[in-house]
């Protein structure tokens, strides 16, 4: 009779997403009415008259579902505080930058140490605030994932393993690129420049949860090309020291960036 | 007995506030203790009860945890949350209140009644 509930719970909610909070009620939900028939049935009732008890006591699912949705959806004042937040941190971040390319164009002219150590506080920080201001505001992502760990959990697939090895390889890779830093550093003795590595190691990461994930988020390619981009403009603007011109990779990065995306667009659309 | 289950169902969240609040509980034996305590009058459904915990989750007025029950389906207990406790005393405070004046709105409308 207890498969008989579980039955009819499974029907009862065979159309609900199967998002965390469903799959929450729904072990909620049994533990109550298994309770309830056990209770029932050691009270002397036959197990049909107490199945139907328990079914009867159920009441309406869907004003319960409407619960778990709404505190499972996202609210729609949260995401654009979210998106508000985001333009801020970022804005910050870019303004740093070209606070960074200021000072090396003026060192170029009037070499200072002063505007070494400004341009250097300045990348750090424009980095530091790009990086938060993106990880910062991931909320929503993070719900997906959580569906598709739910999903996987069900379905016991072995994508729930290599989810797992995310977090290992990537702490593992930080600390090889630590490690890289202070060698080259300590070897070359170009503390100024050797802290690209970083940018390298930006996308390594995404390559790293690009290759792991079950399901490639798309946004791993993209942070990816965008920290090449930055480590070559880096790197050629350090070795050619044209500051005043090097931005310009930063343009036709973007400039691919779009071609890529609109030619991709236009492929979607002709299949 | 329709009414009344209305007028109580309105009142759900302090009721079950009121039963966590000496001790952590999970969803059956909240509603059993309520249907002995109203002398087998009344019982949640399961789906209000439920509904019921979500509310209160997201108003931060209880936590819950997962028990580790080895048969069976695993049970959400519940336990209140020092908001939740400053809740209950208003819910308790403004019910208490609301009775007076209803009682006395009704005791007036019969003297008037008697009056006649």
């Amino acid at each position: 009779m207890t498969d008989q509930i579980k039955n009819y719970l499974d029907t009862l909610l065979q159309d609900a997403p199967k998002t965390r909070g469903v799959i929450d009620m729904r072990q909620e939900l049994l533990a109550g009415c298994l309770d309830k028939y056990d209770d029932l049935i050691s009270s002397g009732i036959s197990p049909e008259q107490a199945y139907s008890e328990v079914i009867e006591g159920i009441g309406d699912v869907n004003e319960l579902l409407g619960y778990v949705e709404k505190a499972n959806t996202f609210s729609p004042d949260k995401a654009e505080q979210k998106r508000k937040k985001r333009l801020y941190v970022v804005g910050a971040g870019i303004l740093c930058f070209f606070i960074f390319i200021g000072c090396m164009v003026a060192n170029d002219e009037t070499p200072h140490y002063g505007l070494e150590i400004a341009a250097m506080c300045s990348i750090f920080l424009s980095i530091i605030l790009i990086i938060y201001g993106f990880a910062s505001t991931k909320v929503k992502y993070e719900k997906r994932y959580d569906t598709i760990v739910e999903d996987i959990k069900l379905q016991m697939t072995v994508g729930k393993k290599k989810n797992k090895l995310i977090p290992l390889a990537t702490s593992t890779l930080w600390c090889v690129i630590i490690i890289l830093f202070f060698l080259i550093s300590f070897i070359f003795k170009h503390w100024e420049t050797s802290w690209i590595v970083f940018l390298f190691g930006g996308a390594a990461n995404a390559a790293l949860i690009a290759v792991l994930s079950p399901e490639p988020p798309k946004v791993a390619f993209t942070v990816m090309y965008w920290f090449l981009v930055l480590a070559v403009y880096f790197i050629i603007s350090f070795l050619s020291t044209a500051w005043s011109y090097s931005w310009i990779i930063l343009l036709l990065a973007f400039a691919a960036d779009q071609a890529f995306r609109f030619f991709r667009a236009w492929k979607e659309e002709r299949q | 007995m329709s009414i009344a289950s209305d007028l109580i169902r309105g009142n759900t969240d302090m009721i079950i506030l009121s039963q966590l609040k000496n001790k952590e509980s999970y969803g059956y034996e909240i509603n059993k203790r309520l249907k002995n305590l109203s002398d087998k009058q009344f019982e949640l459904k399961e789906a209000t009860l439920y509904g019921a915990f979500r509310r209160l989750e997201e108003a931060g007025y209880v936590s819950f945890y997962w028990g580790d029950e080895q048969t069976g389906a695993r049970r959400r207990y519940y336990s209140i949350t020092a908001k939740g406790r400053d809740a209950y005393k208003q819910m308790h405070h403004d019910w208490q209140e609301a009775c007076a004046l209803i009682n006395a709105m009704i005791a007036d409308d019969e003297e008037d009644k008697n009056n006649d």
